[in-house]
């Protein structure tokens, strides 16, 4: 059986070819940001290289990230179009599982930016931990706690000593059931992290996607059985021009949502609301902080305030907005459907 | 017999067409507008991601579409800009892998010379030609005196057109895009709010729309501020008669100058009905021939990829594997890339 691995998730460049587990030839240097370029023309010259008939192969294994966004769509974007063309399977490998290096336990890292790891901790070829993004306090931390893992990786941004970039070690060991993607046109990147939130904590903020409906609608039907409807929920995510709604994922989990709107120069917080065990970890604050940074980012007109409701039996929310400068305005009568007063809360925005 | 399967990717559509020599055999557009109307614009990370995702099951369908295989089809032509770099980097590595594994020729378009040739679906164009590009990323009017032979004589000093449309349909609570919305209740409304018209020293065939922009969101605020009524038909009709009159008076004169036999226009905001109509009417009685593309090709799609590939594959024009992207790549820069 003849594979075609590649990887482009980092600052590497590399194609190789394999009969079973055997390397027949490879192709490996730095080219950063140059991959676009670079990559299809260098599996070309491996194939003449080889005299290995191009459509003949048997398996496409490629890295599905994390890693750098635009490196691991090239690599991906190119496995799964040779897949395709070719109706032969995809396999797909962690970038970090691809970094073990030697026997025994290897916690695999690279550089997430902003002072972050990508980290997983694989055994073997077997993972152990799963692949997540710690800070790098968090990263020295577990490091120290356990000295019989090596750590694996370009390990200079944590002032350690780096391991080889050997991926053709590893390549032929993943061509299993496990790394097999099942459906090679839905094959899709891991990012782990988005940008759109930024955090130190492992929760990340992200704009709600159409995958986040039905999560989303669970957490708000708990938070505000009242006010919740599927009609109301379809309506903010299609229909509402102005709504921002954002989820607070962990480990892939949705654990929490901000449903805001901002028009002309004031904002208004129609809900936010955390799973109760995920609560006074500080995602509140992740969300609200996406709001301030929506509302500093409007170019059309500096957004001035920061309004909402909330019932005035609500202590615990309250307090939370009270903490973010949040003042009590007004108390609106009979505010809610049920009768309650609601007060209204009002915090004022910076600006340079 | 010459089969070319092109791709584009360059914004928020991705596509895949087949065409055999100039008929159209299948065109797919997978597009994201409901995920980026919720942002009131192209979020440029998410429709990459988009691409990525939607790129083998575009170029599946439009194989099966057309009846054909990857072993039938002649050359591969792709979108290398302009756009966002992230998304044109998803189309050009289908392309150059698709170029690659069955030695075909990688033909290299530039996306609004695709906006250009799809009006070759609907008649011939006719040169000198004068074309009035516009749409969300674009304000310009090219001249050509041949085919392929572009020569900008104007463009936009700030913001597109489009984009201006996008911006002021958000500030009166349209969705997005805002093209279609604000032409429909354009056609309900008089012009009755004064807006300004910007004037140019230099380069009489520019454009400009931030101006116009800022005018429309100030007096939006100020009519808030005095609790009046914002009259959305009014407002929409006022502004359009000048982001749309601008291009018309511009589109005008410059035919004259030049003596074109023919004005084509391209890109999304020439699915403007004032657009259409004005230039219909202003037309009228003159001896120049007027090709206004058919509503489908004003949305980005890769057949008007695969109609430029097909001018160019006469020319071999074919690029090496190595071909990168390039986000700002100049349309009069077309042919001189090898």
């Amino acid at each position: 059986m003849i594979s075609l691995g590649i990887d482009t998730s980092e600052k590497y460049l590399f194609v190789a070819l394999f009969e079973d587990q055997r390397l027949l030839a490879e192709t490996k240097y730095e080219a950063w940001q140059r991959q676009s370029e670079y990559l299809v023309e260098e599996i070309a010259s491996l194939f003449q290289k080889t005299g290995i008939e191009k459509r003949s192969i048997n398996a496409v294994i490629c890295s599905k990230g994390p890693g750098s966004y635009t490196g691991v769509r090239i690599g991906l974007t190119v496995a799964k179009t040779i897949a395709f063309a070719l109706k032969i399977p995809l396999f797909l490998v962690s970038s970090l599982e691809l970094l073990q290096s030697g026997k025994g336990i290897c916690a695999c890292l690279s550089n997430a930016r902003s002072k972050r790891s990508y980290f997983g901790v694989y055994e073997n070829g077997k993972c152990i931990l799963e692949d997540r993004i710690l800070t790098n306090e968090e990263v020295r931390a577990y490091l120290a706690e356990h000295p019989e893992v090596r750590s694996c990786g370009d390990l200079a941004y944590l002032g350690l000593e780096s391991t080889p970039y050997e991926p053709e070690n590893i390549y032929p060991l993943c061509l299993d059931e496990e790394h097999r993607c099942p459906d090679a046109f839905a094959a899709a990147p891991v990012y782990l992290k988005d940008e759109y939130g930024t955090t130190n904590l492992h929760a990340v903020v992200r704009a709600a996607l159409p995958y986040d409906l039905k999560p989303i609608g669970e957490i708000w039907k708990k938070a505000f059985p009242s006010s919740y409807s599927d009609k109301a929920l379809d309506y903010e995510f299609n229909e509402n021009p102005f709504a921002h709604i954002y989820a607070a994922v962990l480990d892939g989990e949705v654990v929490g949502f901000i449903d805001f709107m901002i028009t002309f120069s004031s904002c208004v917080i129609n809900y936010i609301a955390i799973k109760d065990e995920y609560q006074r970890k500080g995602i509140g604050n992740l969300l609200l902080g996406q709001l301030l940074k929506d509302c500093q980012a409007q170019k059309d007109e500096d957004v001035e305030y920061v309004t909402l409701e909330v019932r005035t039996s609500n202590e615990k929310a309250i307090a939370f907005y009270k903490k973010h400068k949040f003042e009590i305005i007004t108390t609106k009568k009979a505010y809610y459907d049920d009768g309650e007063d609601a007060y209204y809360m009002v915090r004022s925005l910076p600006h340079d | 017999m010459t089969r070319i399967l092109a791709i584009e990717s360059s914004c928020d559509e991705t596509a895949v067409a087949i065409t055999e020599d100039g008929k159209l055999l299948s065109s797919i557009v997978a597009t994201q507008i409901s995920v980026h109307e919720k942002y009131g614009g192209v979020m440029p990370e998410i429709a990459s991601r988009l691409h990525s995702e939607n790129i083998t099951v575009c170029l599946q369908s439009a194989l099966e579409e057309a009846k054909l295989t990857m072993e039938d089809i002649d050359a591969i032509a792709v979108t290398r800009g302009p756009g966002l770099i992230g998304c044109l980097h998803v189309g050009l590595q289908a392309a150059k892998t698709l170029a690659m594994l069955y030695d075909l020729p990688l033909i290299p378009v530039h996306h609004l010379a695709g906006h250009i040739y799809a009006n070759e679906y609907v008649g011939e164009l006719k040169f000198p030609l004068l074309c009035v590009v516009v749409s969300g990323g674009n304000t310009e009017l090219v001249y050509m005196k041949d085919h392929m032979d572009f020569e900008i004589i104007g463009r936009t000093k700030d913001d597109a057109v489009g984009e201006c449309f996008d911006k002021v349909a958000r500030v009166l609570g349209l969705p997005y895009p805002g093209g279609l919305p604000i032409d429909q209740h354009a056609k309900k409304g008089e012009h009755t709010y004064e807006l300004p018209l910007p004037s140019f020293k230099d380069g009489k065939y520019d454009f400009s729309y931030s101006g116009l922009k800022t005018a429309v969101i100030n007096l939006a605020h100020t009519l808030k501020m005095k609790g009046e009524a914002l009259r959305i038909d009014d407002l929409a009709r006022s502004f359009q008669d000048v982001a749309i009159g601008m291009i018309v008076e511009k589109t005008i004169e410059a035919a004259e100058e030049y003596k074109v036999a023919q004005i084509v226009l391209a890109g999304g905001v020439s699915a403007n009905s004032y657009l259409r109509q004005q230039m219909q009417e202003r037309l009228k009685g003159k001896d120049v021939d007027l090709i206004i593309p058919p509503l489908w090709c004003t949305t980005d799609n890769a057949a008007m990829i695969a109609k430029v590939g097909e001018h160019l594959y006469k020319r071999n024009y074919f690029a090496p594997l190595s071909l990168g992207v390039d986000p700002n790549w100049e349309i009069d820069q077309q042919l001189t890339l090898l």
